[in-house]
């Protein structure tokens, strides 16, 4: 396929299809938007959804198998909330804090686009490894911890730490990000699954699979909804972090799958770990970050990471990776 | 019974203060609380959470002293850096012992 026509693919896929259908539904100015406790439930759904089939393949997998693209996942966890934080305070020329506000954003990872990536290779015969579940929850933490650090350590320095006493301790943020409702149902299911293995799955595996691609189609529109009231938002971040919320993608993206190659992942799971290093986390990171770094501009981060990077990686980075694992891999 | 003098303080923040109201006021003295999920702006130019317009409205009856006391808690550390409004109205309140330390 050429990288046109997957493109194509791409654009014409259900996902991608809702999501725009959200972004025009808040261009249009309708009232629609799906209730809160819908949204809510769906999440819950997907997000156990998918740690239970990721820990029913774990344990079909043998340590060999996972070790390298681990340590490949443990690594880029390390190194985009770095990279993240150089190019906004270099390129971008943000303020230290904003700068770091912004790179524990881009050194999480958001699980939507990661199951957008997932579908899409599965779409192109290409599937990835079943263990890529355990690889998600291996980047989510690391990228907020390291960038919210470089955050406190240059605020402490610039002395204006007037909050310094009141804000939370690292081990309350580290708790926070451990219990949050995306790390105990990823985490939680990822343990399930492995223990029951495949023969206790069948009897609930109808409920969870069966219905998750039409569940995810309805979690895009909000996603669409939810990312198109940011929009006007753009405005007032401008040019200069549009295109960075552009380039950092592109940039971890193509890291990630190039590491994921080198560590024996298959097209498939190159696509997803690169989608995942390109993703940033709009679930996890924010209320982490509004805590610790309170006098970063929510409308940054929050405008780059859901009215950018995810519209942009959905559309176009997922393909484009994908097109790269294939290029390397032949 | 007798009515009593009371003030009802309300606090509405971004959802992620809400703990942090809860135990600072809980602290101070309060015995209960309630929170509702409101919508709704202000012209603070940093409010936005996920879901930008949500705030949380937590609501404490407390006596009349307590009150000033929260709220200046509240205002010290949160005025400056979140979206955060409070203010408190007089109200009657049936068994004044249930909102007392």
């Amino acid at each position: 396929m050429t990288a046109i026509e997957i493109l194509k693919t791409n654009l014409l896929s259900p996902l991608v299809l809702a999501f725009l259908l959200g972004i025009f539904t808040k261009l249009v100015k309708s009232e629609l938007s799906l209730p809160k406790d819908l949204y809510s439930t769906l999440s819950i759904y997907l997000l156990l959804a998918l740690g239970l089939k990721g820990g029913v393949e774990l344990s079909e997998s043998t340590f060999q198998v996972i070790a390298w693209p681990a340590f490949v996942t443990i690594l880029l966890g390390c190194i985009t909330p770095v990279s993240a934080y150089f190019i906004m305070r270099k390129i971008g020329r943000f303020g230290q804090v904003d700068a770091a506000a912004l790179a524990a954003h881009y050194g999480s990872v958001s699980a939507v686009t990661f199951i957008a990536a997932n579908q899409f290779v599965q779409e192109m015969g290409k599937t990835a490894e079943g263990f890529m579940p355990t690889l998600l929850t291996l980047l989510e933490s690391p990228g907020i911890h390291i960038a919210l650090a470089i955050g406190a350590m240059k605020r402490a320095k610039s002395n204006s730490s007037v909050l310094s006493n009141e804000t939370k301790t690292n081990s309350n943020i580290f708790h926070e990000i451990l219990t949050a409702r995306s790390m105990i149902l990823l985490v939680g299911g990822l343990i399930i699954g492995f223990l029951m293995g495949a023969k206790s799955y069948e009897p609930v595996k109808p409920f969870f699979e069966t219905g998750f691609k039409g569940a995810l189609v309805l979690f895009l529109l909000e996603m669409g909804i939810v990312a198109g009231a940011r929009l006007s938002d753009l405005k007032k971040v401008g040019l200069p972090l549009i295109s960075l919320g552009i380039l950092i993608p592109i940039l971890h993206g193509t890291l990630g799958v190039f590491l994921g190659h080198w560590s024996g992942l298959s097209v498939g799971g190159a696509t997803v770990l690169g989608t995942m290093a390109a993703s940033a986390s709009y679930i996890a990171a924010p209320p982490a970050v509004r805590m610790t770094l309170p006098e970063a501009n929510p409308t940054y981060y929050l405008t780059a990471s859901l009215a950018v990077t995810f519209p942009f990686n959905l559309v176009i980075g997922i393909p484009l990776f994908f097109k790269f694992a294939e290029w390397l891999n032949a | 019974m007798k009515l009593n003098n009371f003030k009802l303080v309300s606090i509405v923040c971004e959802p992620v203060l809400s703990s942090s109201v809860l135990n600072i006021s809980q602290a101070l003295g309060a015995t209960g609380f309630t929170v509702t999920e409101v919508r709704g702006q202000g012209n603070g130019e940093k409010s936005s959470g996920e879901i930008p317009d949500l705030k949380s409205k937590i609501e404490v009856i407390v006596e009349p002293d307590l009150a000033l006391k929260i709220m200046n808690a509240l205002a010290e550390k949160f005025f400056e850096n979140y979206s955060l409004i409070t203010y408190s109205t007089d109200i009657l309140i049936l068994r004044p012992e249930k909102f007392e330390k």
